[in-house]
């Protein structure tokens, strides 16, 4: 350890470490600033700061659409994604053969194929359905975006899942779907939950899918955020910004206390 | 529950066939298991044994045959339906239930009411002496805890039989030695039918009132552990069920006595044993404390032979003897002999007529 800390090597690597942390975060924090600022427009507060840009997200009709919509279909698209993925993945589990993994591969598709083309292929058959600019629409086409996440997350917990868990419960008098509920659901929520999480952030913050399956009646926040930087440069996009930055902060510390939490609570049993 | 209602059903299986592609997990097996009895299914690893018992508790489909539990063919009823206690390989308790939370399982989902449920929870754990750790978590407890608690979560719906699939593989052996009394107690006390699925033959030997020893998907010989051990019928059990010596030749007669001629020696056999013909091959097996060390050349079939190790064992000296037939052990009890065993010093190995077993050719 003596030995690492010294020499020039090693404050080298200390500097590239740094550089690399201020690359990935700075162009963040620019954000800040500019949601304080007084202006009408983009711009650096030159001495003074003001909270009306976070006041306009809250009054402005336009965003507090932007913001209930998003909520909207990220909460419907996640639920969706987290029913149909967990499904998916529990019946890859029990497949267990090559056709599962094939299953498996298939439902990862919607996160290889290029966004745009995915999305150019769901403006066409939305189109046909009459789904074009509705909730139900941007929340099927979300939840598909969100599956392969649940997918991921919900098949590596499975793959630690004990068969004989479910034999048990069979064994002491389960049918099939409450051996199932009582056994497999119980022990791997945390992958289900993860998952969720995930799509409920991809759902959040897409904007390509939406742009061509949407148009006035659901507008969500990254398409208010789109539009606005496109007509009228409002520094409340910056607001949004932050808010963004803040919640997802607040979502890591939650989730580091909880796992702190649990590691004591395990610590206390062992 | 420590006075058990249950009533221990038989199980009778009939022909039962299970195909995996081209190999046979079951070729045609028939077996009886009778109600309240120890019946263990014996045999190596990829014999069948535990598709046998998966086929018993409803998790494997055979392709053909039947199963009957107390007359009734019990073949298309799920898991659920057949109402046998199961304590699996590794226990398969669940992790997110605590001790008591994985025994009251069976009794919760029958939607007994709570105070039942807490008396019989209370009754199976104290059954197994385990009531002061009921509040804790499976992964908090030993291997042999957690053992225990497989068994009261399997019997604590009063199963009329209970199916072991290798309960103690994964213990020590000191803690598998009290475990095997326990099991056997546990069992004499509740006259439930056990159906025990082992690897192991010391274990298999010691608890079982009935041994089906399974190869190749096949039941080579069912029986009690004494009728096994003494009067094997094939090569293969003579070898897998402890440890044989074997005289291999071909039958003759000599003064009016079936003999077998082997390499030389002649060896002659009783003739109460079902010897295959004059002139056909046969094979003698010979248990080791079955044999005897002598000076000389004495009355009965014998061969002569050279020592070639010898170890002390407390209670008898393990021999390795050296003859034209190949390597023989002999196990020597100590309180016997006055025999001071030195390598390379020759020996007459002795036996009675009647000690060893004429064994089919199963290799």
């Amino acid at each position: 350890m003596e030995r690492l800390r010294g020499g020039a090597g090693f404050a080298f690597t200390l500097c590239l470490a740094w550089l690399l942390i201020a690359f990935l975060i700075l162009p963040l924090l620019v954000v800040i600033p500019i949601s304080f600022t007084p202006e009408r427009y983009l711009s650096m507060p030159e001495g003074e700061y003001s909270w009306r840009h976070y006041e306009t997200l809250f009054t402005d009709r336009r965003w507090r659409k932007g913001i209930f919509d998003s909520t909207v279909v990220a909460l419907g698209a996640s639920c969706l994604a987290i029913i149909l993925g967990t499904i998916c993945a529990i019946g890859c589990w029990k497949l267990s053969s090559r056709l599962g993994e094939t299953i498996r591969i298939l439902a990862l598709t919607p996160m290889i194929v290029p966004p745009i083309v995915h999305a150019l292929g769901m403006y066409r058959v939305w189109v046909d359905y009459g789904l074009i600019d509705s909730y139900l629409g941007l929340i099927l086409a979300h939840a598909m975006k969100g599956i392969p996440f649940v997918v991921i997350s919900v098949s590596a917990v499975m793959s630690n899942f004990d068969p004989r868990l479910e034999q048990a419960a069979r064994s002491l008098g389960a049918g099939p779907l409450t051996a199932m509920r009582l056994t497999i659901l119980p022990n791997i929520w945390p992958g289900v939950l993860a998952g969720g999480v995930f799509a409920f952030a991809i759902s959040w913050d897409e904007i390509v899918v939406a742009l061509f399956l949407t148009r006035r009646a659901v507008y969500t926040l990254p398409r208010q955020i789109w539009d606005g930087i496109q007509d009228n440069i409002s520094p409340a996009v910056a607001a949004v910004g932050v808010l963004l930055i803040f919640v997802t902060i607040l979502a890591v510390l939650g989730k580091m206390a909880w796992d702190r939490r649990m590691a004591i609570r395990e610590g206390r049993r062992a | 529950m420590t006075e058990t209602k249950a009533v221990a059903s038989g199980l009778t299986i009939q022909r039962l066939v299970k195909q995996y592609g081209d190999t046979y997990a079951l070729k045609d097996v028939s077996l009886d298991i009778p109600a309240g009895s120890f019946t263990t299914l014996l045999g190596p690893s990829g014999s069948g044994k535990t598709t046998l018992l998966m086929s018993i508790a409803g998790f494997t489909r055979p392709d053909t045959g039947r199963i009957l539990a107390g007359g009734r063919d019990i073949i298309g009823l799920p898991p659920e339906k057949r109402e046998f206690g199961m304590v699996f390989q590794g226990y398969a308790l669940f992790p997110h239930l605590t001790v008591a939370g994985n025994v009251a399982f069976a009794l919760k989902l029958r939607r007994r009411g709570r105070s039942e449920i807490e008396e019989r929870v209370t009754a199976a754990l104290d059954m197994v002496q385990l009531a002061h750790l009921a509040d804790r978590y499976p992964r908090q407890l030993s291997g042999g805890q957690q053992q225990r608690v497989a068994l009261a979560r399997a019997l604590v719906f009063e199963p009329g039989v209970l199916l072991l699939d290798e309960p103690l593989s994964a213990l020590d052996k000191s803690l598998r030695a009290d475990l095997q009394w326990e099991l056997k107690e546990l069992h004499a006390r509740l006259g439930v039918t056990f159906v025990y699925v082992t690897h192991d033959q010391e274990e298999a030997l010691s608890m079982s009132d009935q041994i089906a020893i399974i190869r190749a998907g096949e039941v080579v010989q069912c029986g009690s552990p004494a009728e096994l051990y003494d009067r094997p019928k094939t090569h293969f059990i003579a070898d897998f069920l402890g440890r044989s010596n074997y005289v291999e030749g071909v039958m003759a007669q000599r003064d009016g006595q079936p003999v077998i001629q082997a390499g030389g020696q002649v060896v002659p056999v009783s003739p109460d044993l079902a010897a295959p013909a004059e002139g056909k091959a046969a094979i003698l097996a010979i248990r080791p404390e079955k044999i005897t060390v002598l000076p000389d050349a004495g009355q009965g079939p014998g061969l002569p032979g050279r020592l070639t190790a010898w170890s002390y064992l407390g209670s008898s000296i393990s021999c390795r003897v050296a003859t034209d037939l190949g390597e023989f052990h002999v196990q020597l009890p100590t309180w016997q002999a006055a025999f001071e065993p030195k390598v390379g010093q020759p020996l007459w190995l002795g036996w009675a007529e009647d000690a060893g077993r004429i064994v089919r050719d199963d290799r």
